[in-house]
């Protein structure tokens, strides 16, 4: 699914976003990063890669064919695989209404459509160096 | 019963003599008067109507008393003045406590029994007035509580009304929120990938291979595109939402109509092979021109969009029972029983189409439902037998009724 850039790649990244051109766009930025990334179209290929896997973050679109973004994340937090503690990072349109249960499933920060490139690879710098 | 004015006066007296002579004595002073023999018949004729009972306490089937207590189980109100041969209190006390208004002793002075009568019947008078007036109260009580229930069966009625208007607001406003949010969605899709590319063109042009520039700008050339169309698209469904399809009725000719579209888009040099056929030759209907138009054109685009290069399109046209039927055949992949209600939805687009790529907002069939809806048609979607091809199919009336339509304020949006 994804490609190795460098020989020692600074993280593991799991994109899952419907979206070709966005999945595009985040996958080229984080791989010019030195980010070995993964790609999912769908929720249910997310939840798959992310235990198979098992990166370092996920970045998660919300609004998702098949299985929407809050059921990837109930399903990574209930199972029994190391994928349960990977952070999560919403990537997508973040309304009033769906703050709140953003919080209660232990997504770790949000980025709301349209974001800043920069400013999104600033975060996945900072969250990878935390969790390392 | 007896009239409603005049007092009926039963005499039983087991004397023929003594009655008949009352009889006539009363008869003359103007009562209507009865003569019964015994208890017996005393009753019966009570029990046609009597008010009055002038009886004699001693008689050869039953006591006079007793009679008198029968009888004010015919007739409640029933006055008495007993006749009595004794000379004792005891049966005057009796017969009084029995409920007669008096007694007379036998033999009786007439004047006294006159006396005794008009101010029983006096009685029997006002009685009669009371239970009348009694009578009037309860059925205006009643007229009173009808009018109380219907009052409060309309109010129940209206409350129920304003409850369903309320719900149907609330209904209209959730979808409102729906198509806010989902437009809300797909602009910033768009957006999200063109501000993306181009923030990574001016920070990393320096790091970033010709075909990667090329590719990141035709990236953002379709979605400049894509944004484009849906701002239109939207703008048109707002427009209709807000004031309506305006309808300019006037003889519209369906085949001329289709040819000319069909010229327009042949323009385009879109590879397909358009054929028209109207089986009964023109068909002339009274309805909105630019309307039916606009509707062939947008299910003509999508015939072109969504088949293969080279594949035949057909125009159907037929005329029977003061409706007018147009068909647009493609040859395209069909579509599946489950979405053909949904893919009228704004916003929905079907799984195979966004998987192949092909461009569209998702608003076009909707738009074209309001316009055949505002045009008093429907529209419908069949597919070929083994689910290959697509039939719109657009019903419209020869005559149309309105002239202006308030557009639909509910345009149902697909969910997720």
């Amino acid at each position: 699914m994804g490609q190795t850039i460098s020989q020692s790649p600074k993280g593991k990244v799991l994109i899952v976003e419907d979206d070709p051109h966005t999945q595009l766009l985040l996958s080229k930025n984080l791989e010019m990063s030195g980010y070995e990334v993964f790609t999912a179209s769908d929720g249910e290929e997310g939840v798959r890669l992310a235990l198979e896997k098992i990166p370092d973050l996920i970045l998660l679109d919300l609004l998702l064919p098949r299985i929407d973004g809050w059921e990837v994340c109930r399903r990574l937090r209930d199972s029994s695989s190391a994928a349960r503690d990977v952070p999560i990072m919403i990537v997508s349109i973040i309304g009033k209404d769906n703050m709140r249960p953003a919080q209660t499933m232990g997504a770790i920060t949000f980025f709301n459509k349209p974001f800043q490139v920069n400013a999104l690879l600033n975060e996945v710098g900072k969250i990878l160096h935390h969790h390392a | 019963m007896s009239d409603a004015g005049k007092l009926r006066i039963i005499i039983v007296d087991d004397d023929a003599s003594v009655g008949k002579t009352l009889l006539g004595i009363l008869k003359k002073a103007g009562y209507d008067v009865e003569w019964a023999p015994n208890g017996k018949e005393a009753l019966e004729k009570l029990k046609s109507g009597g008010d009055i009972l002038l009886v004699d306490v001693r008689l050869p089937d039953m006591n006079g008393l007793d009679i008198l207590r029968e009888g004010h189980k015919i007739n409640a109100d029933l006055g008495a003045i007993v006749m009595t041969g004794y000379s004792d209190t005891e049966t005057a006390v009796r017969a009084l406590n029995a409920g007669a208004f008096a007694y007379v002793q036998k033999p009786y002075n007439i004047d006294e029994v006159k006396a005794s009568l008009a101010r029983l019947a006096e009685r029997q008078n006002l009685l009669r007035q009371n239970r009348e007036l009694v009578r009037q109260l309860q059925d205006s009580n009643a007229v009173l509580e009808r009018k109380v229930a219907e009052r409060t069966k309309s109010l129940q009625t209206a409350n129920l009304d304003l409850a369903n208007t309320i719900e149907r607001l609330k209904e209209a406003d959730a979808a409102k929120s729906a198509f806010v949010s989902m437009v809300s969605h797909e602009l910033r899709t768009p957006l999200t990938v063109i501000e993306g590319f181009t923030e990574t063109l001016i920070d990393k042009l320096e790091s970033l291979k010709k075909e990667e520039i090329v590719q990141y700008l035709e990236i953002i050339h379709t979605d400049t595109l894509r944004l484009t169309r849906l701002i239109q698209n939207i703008l048109d469904l707002s427009q209709m939402q807000a004031k309506g399809i305006a309808i300019n009725p006037a003889p519209v000719r369906l085949k001329a109509l289709s040819e000319s579209v069909v010229r327009g888009l042949e323009v385009l040099n879109t590879g397909m092979k358009f054929e028209i056929v109207f089986d009964q030759g023109e068909v002339e209907i009274f309805s909105d021109k630019d309307c039916v138009e606009q509707v062939l054109v947008n299910l003509l685009s999508n015939a072109v969009k969504y088949s293969p290069k080279n594949s035949a399109i057909r125009i159907e046209g037929v005329s029977r029972d003061g409706i007018a039927q147009l068909s647009v055949i493609d040859q395209g992949p069909g579509i599946p029983e489950p979405e053909r209600e949904r893919i009228f939805q704004a916003f929905y687009r079907c799984p195979d189409v966004v998987n192949s790529k092909t461009p569209g907002t998702g608003l076009g069939l909707t738009i074209t439902r309001a316009i055949v809806e505002a045009l008093e048609g429907r529209i419908k979607v069949e597919s070929g037998p083994e689910g290959k091809g697509s039939s719109f199919q657009v019903t419209l009336p020869r005559r149309i009724e309105g002239e202006k339509s308030n557009g639909s304020n509910d345009i149902p949006v697909a969910k997720g």
